[in-house]
């Protein structure tokens, strides 16, 4: 077994825990995981400086920026979930803005301006590419930990059938619930004692506040991801809208 | 009922060191426990030493309080020259006897060790006459009203073989051992500066029926007998600091001032800020006043990684993984059992400074010294350094470095009032260090 575990990434935590795996042959594949995310990270923070986020959010209307073959990617999935997610996720808060490239591959910004937030979807999107080297490395048991938003798992823990995580209320520290992942991931999103309004509604426009948390189980990181960040937005009824254009998702809640 | 609960607390911790995992560990971090582990003590049950108590104030009736659970002592002689504190103590042990003269109460062969809690500027000259006594001596801190006296006392202390103590309880407080010896094992990182602070909202006065005793009595503020706040409450949190670095700071400056207390004619400060700076840039920075309380008390350890908070029994982490349910689910792999981790919820931000997550020193234990007590408080470590100087009047065997601790603490003090009162910085000064100080 083998634990790694990297701080200040994503503004939070990476973790990581791999059965069968030699020291050398694991820490060989983490370095490889935390350069990815890194990597994800530098391009897609809108606080970092020099992230295609930053540059996109300067930009001048009916401008061009010139993005990574990644960051593409990245936008084309964020358009493809506002449209999945009926506008409930969308990573322009609610302006709508069309994502839109030119036959050169350049971004076009449109005439209004884009204003671009992959705050909902980075650490999922992130945790997807880190499952898929850690799959890809053979490694068949595993439980990687995104900063206790986002979990991810492979197989199965020694004694069980699955990863037994327990999603707490992080007012009252209660268990709310019980997951067990086997090949998912779990997201939560909501506010804390510490940490509130970060989440903005793209219907309306204003930040979601109090005690609210969502989980999603999904097999894609990112969908759960996603979906959880929407969930804070939606009724029960949106909700039963946009689930049926996620053939993946096995559990979802939202506590109020 | 709480004495009693507190006195299974302390056997279990003094008693089981030697034997309990990790205890040798202890001893290094606190070598002065040696004295008085669990062998040393059933090595000598049955036995008593016969103790005598210079200055029955409330103080010495603290101490006179916790004699009577400390089965190896007793409590055969009380001195003092105010008359109304003496009875009250000769009413807590009606055995013993008393005096107004303590050189008489020295004559006498049947003391073992004398407990001198008397105004600070009486603690040499009691000292030395005790140790010439032939009598064991366990007195307050502070070590001295000045330099030169303290300077003597050790010098004595190093030429006799008598056991001598000073109440630097903090050294006996079981949460300050651990505490002290989680950050010598870095689980705070390189200590990297030192907070400590004492605030209280008071005017430090004690009830003074006669005004012909007002200087007796209310000897804390006046300088001929008190260095003040350095002494009184500065020096038990100096000597943390140089017990957790194991250095002693080479320059010292400070600012002091009576600001609020002006209606009596007091002669210490009632605030001072004296900041201490280690030869390699560390600094303590010390800070007291008494007309507001807001802050409370602490002795605080700054490092990389985490801070201690000794008083409260309390550390953060920087970089706190111990919510992160990692290390459960390391250990459920490890022991093959298989249950849920709490890891979920909203992200978990490092930099959000309020998502502190307070750990315990002492798992369980919930005795803080909010330093509002003028007297002493339970649990704070007094008993268990009374007591085992009560163990060392038996065995003859000397608590190491608490004397070598609480000279350098005191100079510490007074190196701080000399700063405050001069104005300027001081360096320590060469005729003062001793062997033991590492600068």
């Amino acid at each position: 077994m083998l634990h790694a575990a990297a701080d200040g990434v994503m503004g939070t935590r990476l973790d990581a825990v791999m059965l069968g795996i030699t020291e050398d042959n694991g820490s060989e594949i983490w370095t490889r995981c935390l350069q990815q995310v890194r990597d994800i990270e530098q391009e897609c923070s809108k606080f970092i400086a020099t992230s295609y986020t930053t540059a996109i959010n300067r930009a001048e209307p009916l401008s061009m920026v010139q993005v990574s073959d990644l960051y593409a990617d990245m936008l084309r999935l964020a358009h493809r979930y506002r449209s999945l997610t009926n506008g409930a996720f969308d990573i322009t808060l609610g302006q709508g803005s069309e994502i839109s490239f030119a036959a050169d591959g350049q971004l076009i910004i449109p005439s209004t301006g884009l204003n671009v937030d992959f705050g909902g979807m980075a650490k999922g999107y992130a945790l997807e590419h880190v499952m898929d080297i850690l799959r890809n490395a053979g490694i068949s048991n595993a439980f990687v930990n995104f900063g206790g938003s986002s979990i991810a798992a492979i197989g199965t823990h020694p004694a069980g059938d699955g990863w037994q995580v327990a999603i707490s209320d992080p007012y009252t520290g209660r268990n709310l619930h019980t997951v067990t992942l086997r090949d998912s991931s779990l997201s939560t999103s909501g506010n804390t004692p510490h940490y509130n309004g970060h989440i903005v509604n793209p219907f309306t426009g204003r930040a979601v506040t109090g005690n609210r948390l969502s989980a999603v189980v999904a097999r894609s990181a990112c969908d759960a991801e996603v979906l959880s960040t929407a969930w804070l937005v939606t009724d029960r009824q949106q909700r039963a809208g946009i689930l049926k254009n996620f053939n993946d998702v096995t559990e979802e809640f939202v506590y109020n | 009922m709480s004495n009693i609960e507190h006195n299974d607390g302390r056997r279990s911790f003094m008693r089981t060191l030697g034997m309990m995992a990790g205890g040798a560990a202890l001893l290094s971090t606190a070598p002065w426990l040696a004295s008085c582990t669990g062998e040393k003590q059933a090595a000598i049950a049955g036995q008593q030493a016969r103790i005598a108590l210079i200055g029955t104030g409330s103080r010495g009736q603290y101490h006179l309080h916790n004699l009577k659970f400390i089965p190896h002592a007793r409590v055969v002689a009380l001195c003092d020259i105010y008359q109304p504190h003496l009875d009250e103590a000769h009413a807590l042990f009606p055995e013993a006897k008393t005096y107004t003269d303590y050189r008489k109460m020295l004559e006498d062969p049947e003391i073992d060790g004398v407990i001198i809690s008397t105004p600070l500027g009486t603690h040499a000259r009691l000292t030395l006459d005790s140790l010439d006594a032939g009598k064991h001596v366990f007195c307050e801190k502070a070590m001295a009203l000045t330099l030169d006296e303290c300077k003597e006392v050790y010098d004595k202390y190093n030429s006799c073989d008598n056991v001598l103590y000073y109440c630097m309880q903090r050294m006996y407080d079981e949460k300050y051992v651990r505490g002290v010896k989680m950050i010598n094992d870095g689980l705070i990182g390189d200590v990297v500066g030192m907070r400590c602070y004492w605030f209280r909202n008071a005017d430090w006065r004690r009830e003074c029926p006669d005004p012909a005793f007002e200087r007796l009595i209310n000897w804390r503020l006046y300088r001929e007998t008190s260095g003040g706040l350095m002494t009184e409450l500065a020096s038990h949190q100096l000597e943390v600091c140089s017990w957790v670095t194991g250095k002693m700071p080479s320059k010292i400056m400070g600012m002091g001032d009576i600001i609020h207390w002006k209606q009596d004619a007091r002669e210490v400060y009632d605030t001072v800020n004296v900041v201490y700076k280690y030869s390699d840039g560390r600094t303590i920075s010390y800070e007291s006043l008494i007309s507001n309380k807001f802050n409370g008390m602490e002795d605080q350890i700054l490092g990389s990684k985490g801070t201690m908070n000794l008083a409260t029994g309390l550390y953060y982490l920087e970089n706190d993984d111990t919510r992160s349910g990692i290390k459960q689910l390391l250990s459920s792999v490890q022991e093959s059992v298989f249950s849920a981790i709490p890891a979920a919820g909203p992200s978990w931000r490092p930099e959000t400074a309020d998502a502190y997550v307070p750990h315990s020193i002492l798992e369980g234990v919930t005795h803080v010294n909010h330093g509002q007590s003028t007297v002493g408080v339970d649990h704070d470590g007094s008993e268990d350094i009374l007591s085992a100087f009560c163990q060392s009047c038996i065995t003859g065997e000397r608590a190491v470095n608490v004397v070598e601790e609480a000279y350098s603490a005191t100079a510490l003090c007074l190196l701080g009032n000399l700063a405050m009162e001069t104005g300027t910085t001081i360096d320590f000064p060469e005729e003062y260090k001793i062997r033991y100080m590492k600068f």
